[in-house]
Parts: structure tokens; sequence; C-alpha cells
């Protein structure tokens, strides 16, 4: 049955006070026309002194909503006006008859009422059902609600970065040549000025050093907005780990850190674009190098897993991209250093965002590492574990991988 | 003392052409023309004929992919060298920006100074 449909039978509680009423009045005017054919007979007593006390009675059940007391009533009113008129017809004036009847009478309305009640239990049953069917629905409207609210989100960030996008590329340009004047012209006083002032050279250099930054701000910002395509080919994803490791191991030496590769030996070969993951992995391990202090350890491990029922992979990032029971690759790279701070938690892959000092991070590495993550159909998400220290784990879907 | 290598620098940027100009020569082993439109560099590289010719890709009177070809179509200049200066980062853009420089080798701006003479070197005959 569809949740939303009606339900199929109409709610015996509006169908109970009428019926009740009809049999009712009906037995009030068998009782009054059966008094006035007998007057002074046992059907007359009968009609005043239960039938008459009976409609106050009848009233109230019915301005209170007590169906089944109304559904008694009637039953006995029902009774209790025949059993007077068959008496009466009878000829009878025993005094047993008004109790007799009464309690015949009860007892038919308790059986009557009770089959009622029963009836309006099956309707007041019909109607939780239906409100628990509502609320249901009224969930997964609530549900599809944010869900529609977030694609909105996305449509308008997505927007915004296309805007960001064609922004960057004209200011490239536009920054790009001065910045190669800039560069042209330290490099030529750097070989052709006067060196008897040695602030002149750091001067310089400091001028070198600045222009090399904005040409990574720029270059960062035009990586981060323009749209990419990957070149994905079935590759080992320990290779690319080994290769960047590789990559990063000045960065490392230099922060006086070790780092570990505990690296499964039973992956199988995933869809990546080499260069760009590679590029991922450089920024998250610079980013390990810079938080752990000398004596630390980065810990770079994979594995491949299930997804369990209540996924801890997924949690901030993409939750649409793993169900449970996927097979995932994990990646996870672990450092000793403080961890992240919970209010710097949210906005780590915000572009601009950075904890490092100014000048020593554009911001941007993080933002591109989450688009170029997300290119490969896979989820970055940056916890702080347990023990201490911050965990990246990165995970492929297996069943997903486009090879 | 080996002849001085001719080298034209077509870009519209005159800081660019100015501080390039300076630097090459300063290293003594070059002679640089400079010229800040596209439209003149063909008339220039006749003059001077030059070893390499150094090419910005952006301009705003000519394309330097068209300036290209017609260097390419002149008999005395189409072995020499051209070299692409951009500011555009990738190949693609470069491409997407409608110069067809897909044959040629390009500097991306900002480049060191000493890189520009080792590409320089690398091509020049």
């Amino acid at each position: 049955m569809d949740r939303r449909a009606p339900p199929s039978r109409v709610p015996y509680v509006h169908v109970v006070p009428p019926r009740a009423l009809a049999i009712s009045a009906g037995a009030l005017a068998v009782s009054f026309v059966g008094a006035l054919v007998f007057p002074q007979s046992i059907v007359e007593y009968g009609f005043l002194v239960w039938l008459l006390p009976m409609i106050p009675a009848f009233l109230l059940c019915y301005y209170r909503g007590w169906t089944r007391l109304m559904a008694m009533l009637a039953a006995a009113m029902a009774v209790l006006s025949l059993s007077y008129l068959v008496a009466a017809l009878l000829g009878t004036a025993l005094p047993e008859w008004p109790f007799i009847g009464f309690v015949i009478a009860a007892y038919i309305g308790i059986a009557l009422g009770a089959g009622w009640f029963r009836e309006v239990r099956v309707a007041v049953d019909e109607r939780k059902a239906a409100e628990r069917e509502l609320r249901q629905a009224y969930l997964d409207l609530r549900k599809s609600h944010s869900d529609l609210q977030l694609a909105h989100w996305k449509l308008i960030e997505a927007e915004k970065l296309e805007a960001v996008g064609q922004l960057a590329a004209g200011v490239a340009h536009e920054v790009k040549n001065p910045l190669m004047t800039l560069l042209t012209g330290v490099h030529y006083l750097l070989q052709h000025a006067p060196t008897a002032d040695g602030n002149v050279k750091s001067l310089l250099d400091d001028m070198h050093e600045a222009v090399k930054r904005a040409d990574a701000v720029i270059t960062g910002l035009l990586d981060f907005s323009t749209p990419r395509e990957l070149t994905l080919a079935p590759e080992d994803l320990n290779a690319v780990v080994e290769r960047s490791a590789g990559l990063v191991k000045h960065e490392v030496t230099k922060a006086r850190v070790t780092l570990d590769l505990d690296l499964s030996a039973e992956l199988p070969p995933l869809a990546l674009d080499v260069f760009k993951l590679q590029q991922v992995l450089v920024n998250v391990l610079t980013n390990a190098a810079h938080a752990t202090p000398p004596g630390g350890t980065i810990t770079v491990r994979t594995y491949r897993r299930a997804v369990p029922l209540t996924s801890e992979v997924p949690e901030s990032t993409q939750p649409d991209r793993f169900e449970a029971g996927d097979e995932v690759i994990i990646m996870e790279v672990d450092d000793t250093g403080s961890g992240i701070p919970e209010d710097a938690l949210g906005k780590l892959f915000d572009p601009f965002f950075t904890t490092k000092p100014t000048g020593k991070g554009t911001g941007l590495g993080l933002a591109v590492s989450r688009q170029i993550i997300e290119m490969h159909g896979a989820s970055i998400n940056i916890g702080n574990r347990p023990e201490g220290g911050a965990r990246v784990t990165i995970a492929f879907n297996v069943l997903k991988e486009r090879a | 003392m080996a002849a001085k290598k001719r080298i034209l620098l077509v870009d519209d940027e005159a800081t660019i052409t100015r501080t390039l100009k300076l630097y090459l020569e300063g290293t003594g082993a070059y002679e640089v023309r400079a010229e800040n439109r596209a439209s003149t560099a063909l008339q220039a590289a006749r003059e001077f004929k030059p070893d390499l010719i150094l090419l910005d890709v952006v301009m705003p009177d000519m394309d330097g992919g068209e300036v290209a070809a017609q260097l390419r179509a002149d008999d005395a200049l189409k072995s020499t060298p051209i070299v692409f200066l951009t500011a555009l980062v990738k190949k693609r853009e470069v491409r997407a920006s409608g110069g067809d420089i897909g044959g040629y080798p390009f500097i991306a701006k900002p480049l060191e100074p000493e890189k520009v003479i080792e590409v320089i070197e690398n091509h020049i005959a």
C-alpha cells in the first residue's frame, strides 16, 4: 500500500452517535406510543421511570463523546421499551419485569456496545496508523527538503566557484606579467647593484621571496578555481604513497620527524590520476610535517575494508558517496602533533583558511586537495585522534572505480 | 669573443621587455631588440634577423599565434626558433586562448631569468 494513500475505511467514531441516536429515539417513540395505548400499565411505568431518565444520560454521553456508553444506553433503551411493550401486551403487571428487562437490556447493551466499541477501536487504530504514516511522510518530506537545500547550497557554491575561476584567470594574467618584471628586475639588481650595503642584498632576497609567494598564491587560486580533468588509469595506491613520501623527504627531515609507511600488500589497482593524487599527498604530508614537533612520527597507512553500518569515514564530507557494505580502500595519515582546534575543524577545506603563520601557507592546499579527491569519487575527512594528533582519512570506493 | 646572440623580444608589457632586455644584455651574451606591438614584430624580425624570438601570447593588437604564423610564412624567418612567453598557466589554456602554439616551447611567467636563459640556450640554433 502506498504510505501516502488515505485510510480505506471511514472511522466509526463518526457513525456511532447517529446510529445510537436513531435507536434511542425509536425506543422512546415505541415506549411513548405504548404508554398512550396502555395507560396506567407497566409500559407507562417503564417509559416514565426508566426511559425518560435515560435521556439526560444519553445526551451527556453524546456531548462528551462517550460513544461506548451511548451505544449501551441506546441498546438498553431499545430492549427496555420492547420488553415493557410485550409485558403490557401480555397484560402482566409483574413487578419483576422492569428489573428483568433492565438486566437483559444491560447485557444486550453491553454486548452491542462492546461490538461497536471494537469497531471504534479499529477505527482509532487505523487513525493512529494513518497518523504514523503521516508523520513518516512528514519526516521524509523534511529530509527531502534538507537534501534540496543542500543541493541548492552546493549549486550556489559551484556558481560562486565558477565566478571565482573566471576572476582568477583574469587576475592571474594581470598579476603574472608584473611579477615577471619584478622577478627579472630583482635578479638584475642582485647581480649589478652596489654590494657595499649588506641590507641591499637582504632586501632584494626578501623581494625575491615575496614575488615567489605571490606567484604561489595566484597559481594556487587558479588551480583551485579552474575546472580540471583527471587522467585516470589503474594504478597502485601504495606506489603513489611511496613516491609522495620521497617528494616530502626534505620537509620531513627538516622538521626532524619520522615518516612511517604501513601499506597493505592486498590492495587492488585503483583508477587514479597519479600526479593529482601526488599533489594531494604531498600537501597532506607537508601539513603533517609542519604540525608535528621534532621527534614525532607521521604514519601513512593503507588498507581495505567494508564500510560499517555507521560509517565514521564519510561523516564530514559527501555522506552520499558510500553505502554500508561498500568495499573501500582507506589511506590514513596520522601525525603526533597537537591536533586541530575544534573551531578550525569545520573550516579546513575553505579556500584561504590556514592555521599556519602568515606567509607560510596559501590556505588553498586542502581546498584543492578536496576537489581532486572528490573528482576521484573518493572522500577526504580530517579529525583528531583520541590518542592525540590529527588524522587525515581518504577513502576510495572499490566498486565505483572507473578503471 | 663570440658574437652576441640576437634575441627579438615581443611583449606588450613594456616593463617586461625593458627589464628582460636589461638582464639578458647584462650577461654580455645577448643583443636584444624589444617590440611592444605584435603588428610591428614581423617587420622588426625582418630587419633584426634574430637567432631566437621570445613571443608573448596575449597581446591587444594581434595574437602571438598569428605572429608566429606570419613569421613561419616568411622565407628568411621560417627556421628562426620561437619560444612563447605566457602568463597563462596551462598548455590547455594557452591553446584555448586561440593561439595555436601547440608545437612551440613556452615559458610561463614569472620565470627566474636564469631559467629563461636556459630555455633560450636549449632552443637557439
